[in-house]
């Protein structure tokens, strides 16, 4: 009786939502965005581990909840509980359920990719949450939210393309689907490189894993409250747990094990560095802050996985705690973005590089000799970026009005990357 | 002849007869009319689900009627036949009720439903056909049933869309008959054969057979539309959105491209083509046409006419998946047949209520059209997601399929084809939804007209949702043993693996 009520519970957190979301149905109820979330609440308390197949489904899909997984749906559960009471409907009541419509598609695409227990499952409501997630982000029609809808979309189908590429990988290895059987298979053979990358790419787009962090800026920065938590519980949270879930972890990739590091390395410095420079604690209430934070702890997440890749015996042991970190971590950012005074004008930053750092390349890039014309269009771009986001700013964009013309040189996200990875790589082969 | 041989045949005239009592209909016989299609369009169903069932336990259904001396007029539903009519009867019938939907009060209605239903006999005669002689013939039947309804506005825009359709498809059709009776006069036979029937044909032979793949191919290209033969296509979108459904959907470009399946497979055979080295050019050719097409929709403000560029691009997957010449690439490009018929009727009939309802003929007029009409846009949005490919809608499993097939076979290119195509048909689809969903709604619409508290009238309404649920089922419910990927599957086990 247990086994069939709570299989039932686990049913139910992905296709009541779906049933939800169309207008006509949440419409008669109050409320609707609170009680999509009731069954995955119920799922988070049943003690036993539950699962069932579809066979029928896709290739043959199934859901399944354990231990791991309710880690990440308890922390999930509780941000979309916050995102539901603090999202604030537009008065319109058509817009409204529009908005609620996208919202509870995001909430099953979510769902579904964390209870989902094969690779097709996962990219199919992987698919569905990021399109509803861009939907989300851009519904309010702001220009800041359009540039960062944009930004995010083309993201996201590149990397829905490159999983698509992996995920083709796996078909034509094995017929199993399943995490832990394709995981196994993909680790065996020779094409498995290629899989590799293509996860890798996929993920760190979606994830705005370190260099690809642009739009995860631009959304954070402009969005409301409430998107900013969905930021963190869908395509954040998601795409980490896809990284663990669909990366084979083999003894062969030393030297990808290193580049995923040196990619962490440099996430966390870039990070530190903003942090220190653009003081951290006087803007602790900034928006633009969290989103650093996010960057530095996917860059931690990299340096793991990356160390995981040179010892796969190291990772197997401790793998397990990254669910738990992961969920902490969600839950620990959107309590700061919940405590977090909501912003009211549209702040547009796409880059944040800091006074350190423009120093150095200020010598260097006037050392290279850039066109006045490329200079003109860098420099227009810092003021309209850097006016944005408190007094720092506002500093900085009295020193460029004041007749330096030298910081636009540095504000460009091809310096930084190149900055930040040399400094991940010395920071590497010094720990190496 | 037992009730079995009978049954193709009933198949056929199923439409021929009801379409031939409405051409003698007067135009203020609506009941009568709307009767007749709809009576037609059931029957044609309740005897394509016998052949179907019936063909699963493994009955055989052959019409034979003699036509010239050696040369029989025949009818005969195997597993790729079935796949092809069964795509025609279901879409019929959705069309069928949109069109009664759609040219209700408009002129000429007998003329329009008299040659709809003729088109349709010519699209089922094709699907069926035994072989290459009755193809052939219905396949000009085809061309000829279209023409009116391409002119069928009289506009000067739309008669010159028909000549050009006319000098286009006759063209085709000519280069068809010559490579015909060339075949017929060295093999003596033109019967379809699984594997083909060339493969004993001595070498001396050969130069003359890859001739005669190349006038066969470039005269059904024309009607499937691959470049440089595309021409006629966008210009055919002035006809009224039943007859682009019909047309991009199920009739015309896919006879063309069923007819590319039938040659390369029960013709010349796929390992025979491979071996004289035909395919490899089509398959270029095919690659071609999937990335010009997207790139040229992608500069349409036309709605119609982006659609029309993007059937251009989606109708050549099903070339290239046979021109891949492997088993898994064939169930990608036979089962594209199917689920691309389904994604772009649902696309058309929604431009077709866009434009009925509203007025809306251009992408630039589409800003927040979703809040005026959420269901035609929700079926849209199914549709145009399917095109792109997106899980876990039925252009997804084509494009799986098609990207394993090239790894089976070792033409890791056709990937990079495949991620392009979904690139740009991203970047053509996703504006429209943006516009439509995200954009704030105009202060009027360019025509508009009221049906109550509905946002279209029902008979509009209810194909896309049809078609467009049936998209997603195609994709969900992939596995179940009557799908159209379970269908594919057979079919290539056919060609494939069965001695």
């Amino acid at each position: 009786m247990n086994i069939e009520f709570y299989t039932i519970t686990l049913w139910m957190t992905v296709i009541w939502p779906l049933l939800l979301s169309i207008p006509s149905l949440h419409s008669r109820f109050p409320w609707p965005r609170h009680l999509a979330i009731i069954p995955a609440v119920g799922l988070t308390a049943i003690p036993a581990d539950v699962s069932f197949n579809i066979p029928w489904l896709l290739y043959g899909t199934g859901f399944a909840i354990d231990e791991n997984v309710r880690w990440i749906l308890g922390a999930v559960v509780v941000i979309w509980f916050a995102a539901a009471t603090i999202s604030s409907p537009s008065k319109e009541k058509v817009s409204s359920n529009y908005s609620t419509t996208l919202y509870l598609l995001t909430l099953t695409g979510s769902l579904g990719v964390l209870l989902t227990t094969d690779l097709v499952g996962f990219f199919s409501f992987s698919t569905l949450m990021g399109y509803g997630f861009y939907g989300l982000l851009i519904q309010d029609g702001t220009k800041a939210l359009q540039r960062a809808g944009r930004l995010y979309l083309y993201f996201l189908i590149v990397a829905d393309i490159a999983l698509f590429e992996a995920l083709l990988l796996v078909a034509f290895t094995t017929e199993h689907f399943q995490y832990d059987m394709a995981r196994q298979t993909m680790s065996d053979i020779s094409s498995s490189p290629v899989y590799l990358y293509m996860v890798l790419i996929g993920f760190a787009l979606k994830a705005a894993i370190w260099p690809f962090y642009f739009w995860l800026t631009a959304a954070f920065n402009s969005s409301s409250r409430a998107i900013a938590l969905l930021l963190i519980a869908g395509p954040i949270t998601m795409s980490l747990l896809g990284l663990l879930r669909w990366l084979p972890i083999r003894d062969d990739i030393y030297i990808l094990g290193l580049i995923v590091q040196l990619l962490g390395a440099a996430a966390i410095l870039h990070s530190a560095l903003n942090f220190f420079t653009s003081g951290i604690f006087k803007q602790s209430k900034n928006r633009f802050n969290t989103a650093w934070l996010i960057i530095s702890f996917t860059g931690l997440l990299s340096l793991a996985l990356g160390a995981a890749l040179q010892n796969p015996t190291l990772w197997q042991q401790y793998s397990y705690i990254v669910y738990p970190v992961i969920s902490i971590f969600s839950l620990s950012l959107s309590l700061l973005i919940l405590t977090t005074v909501k912003t009211h004008s549209e702040p547009e930053s796409v880059d944040n590089t800091p006074t350190l750092i423009i120093n150095i390349f200020h010598k260097l890039k006037k050392w290279l000799h850039l066109t006045q014309q490329l200079a003109g269009d860098l420099k227009l771009k810092t003021v309209t970026l850097w006016d944005r986001t408190g007094s720092f700013v506002i500093k900085q964009y009295q020193h460029v009005s004041s007749g330096q013309k030298i910081t636009f040189l540095v504000t460009d996200w091809k310096t930084n990357i190149i900055l930040f990875l040399i400094l991940g790589l010395v920071l590497t082969w010094l720990a190496i | 002849m037992n009730w079995n041989d009978w049954v193709p045949l009933l198949v056929v005239i199923s439409s021929l007869l009801p379409g031939l009592i409405i051409f003698g209909l007067a135009e203020d016989k609506v009941r009568a009319r709307v009767m007749l299609n709809l009576f037609g369009a059931l029957a044609k169903l309740a005897l394509v689900s016998l052949m179907l069932w019936g063909v699963y336990q493994g009955y055989h259904y052959e019409t034979r009627l003699p036509l010239l001396p050696n040369l029989d007029l025949v009818l005969r539903a195997g597993p790729l036949a079935l796949l092809f009519v069964s795509l025609s009867t279901i879409l019929w019938l959705v069309t069928t009720v949109y069109a009664i939907g759609y040219l209700e009060n408009s002129p000429h209605r007998s003329r329009f439903f008299g040659f709809f239903s003729l088109c349709v006999t010519a699209t089922v005669g094709v699907a069926l056909a035994g072989n290459l002689i009755t193809f052939l013939l219905f396949y000009e039947l085809l061309t000829l049933a279209t023409y009116p309804l391409i002119v069928h506005r009289g506009t000067e825009e739309a008669r010159q869309a028909g000549k050009t359709y006319l000098r286009y498809t006759i063209s085709g059709g000519a280069l068809l008959l010559i490579g015909t009776v060339w075949l017929y006069s060295i093999t003596g036979t033109l019967e379809f054969t699984p594997k083909g029937f060339l493969s004993n044909i001595g070498e001396q032979h050969y130069p003359a057979l890859i001739s005669i793949f190349a006038l066969l191919i470039t005269g059904l290209g024309v009607k499937a539309a691959l470049v440089p033969l595309h021409g006629w296509l966008p210009l055919a979108m002035i006809a009224p959105a039943p007859v682009s459904a019909l047309l991009h959907a199920v009739a015309v470009v896919k006879a063309g491209a069923f007819g590319i399946i039938r040659v390369v497979y029960d013709v010349f055979g796929v390992e025979f083509s491979a071996g004289l080295g035909v395919l490899t050019p089509l398959a270029w050719v095919a690659a071609f046409t999937i990335i010009y097409g997207s790139v040229r929709a992608l500069f349409q403000d036309d709605l119609k006419r982006r659609l029309a560029y993007s059937t251009i691009s989606q109708v050549s997957y099903i070339a290239l998946g046979v021109a891949i010449a492997g088993p898994i690439a064939t169930i990608g490009g036979v089962v594209h047949l199917v689920h691309q018929g389904l994604m772009k009727i649902t696309l058309f009939f929604c431009a077709g209520n866009l434009a009925e309802t509203l007025g809306i003929h251009k992408i630039s007029e589409m800003n927040g059209v979703g809040r005026r009409m959420p269901w035609t846009m929700a079926a849209f949005t199914i549709g145009a997601f399917g095109m792109i490919g997106a899980p876990p809608i039925a252009g997804f499993i084509s494009k799986w399929y098609l990207g394993l097939g090239a790894l089976n076979a070792e033409q890791s290119w056709v990937i990079f084809v495949l991620a392009g195509s979904s690139l740009l048909n991203a970047a053509y689809f996703l504006p429209i939804l943006h516009r439509a969903w995200f954009m704030p709604l105009p202060e009027s619409w360019p025509n508009e007209h009221h049906f109550g508290n509905k946002e279209t009238a029902w008979a509009l309404l209810l194909p896309p949702l049809v078609t467009a649920a049936m998209a997603l089922a195609a994709g969900l419910l992939v596995t179940l043993p009557f799908s159209p990927l379970e269908w594919a599957k057979l079919i290539s086990v056919r060609e494939f693996y069965q001695p």
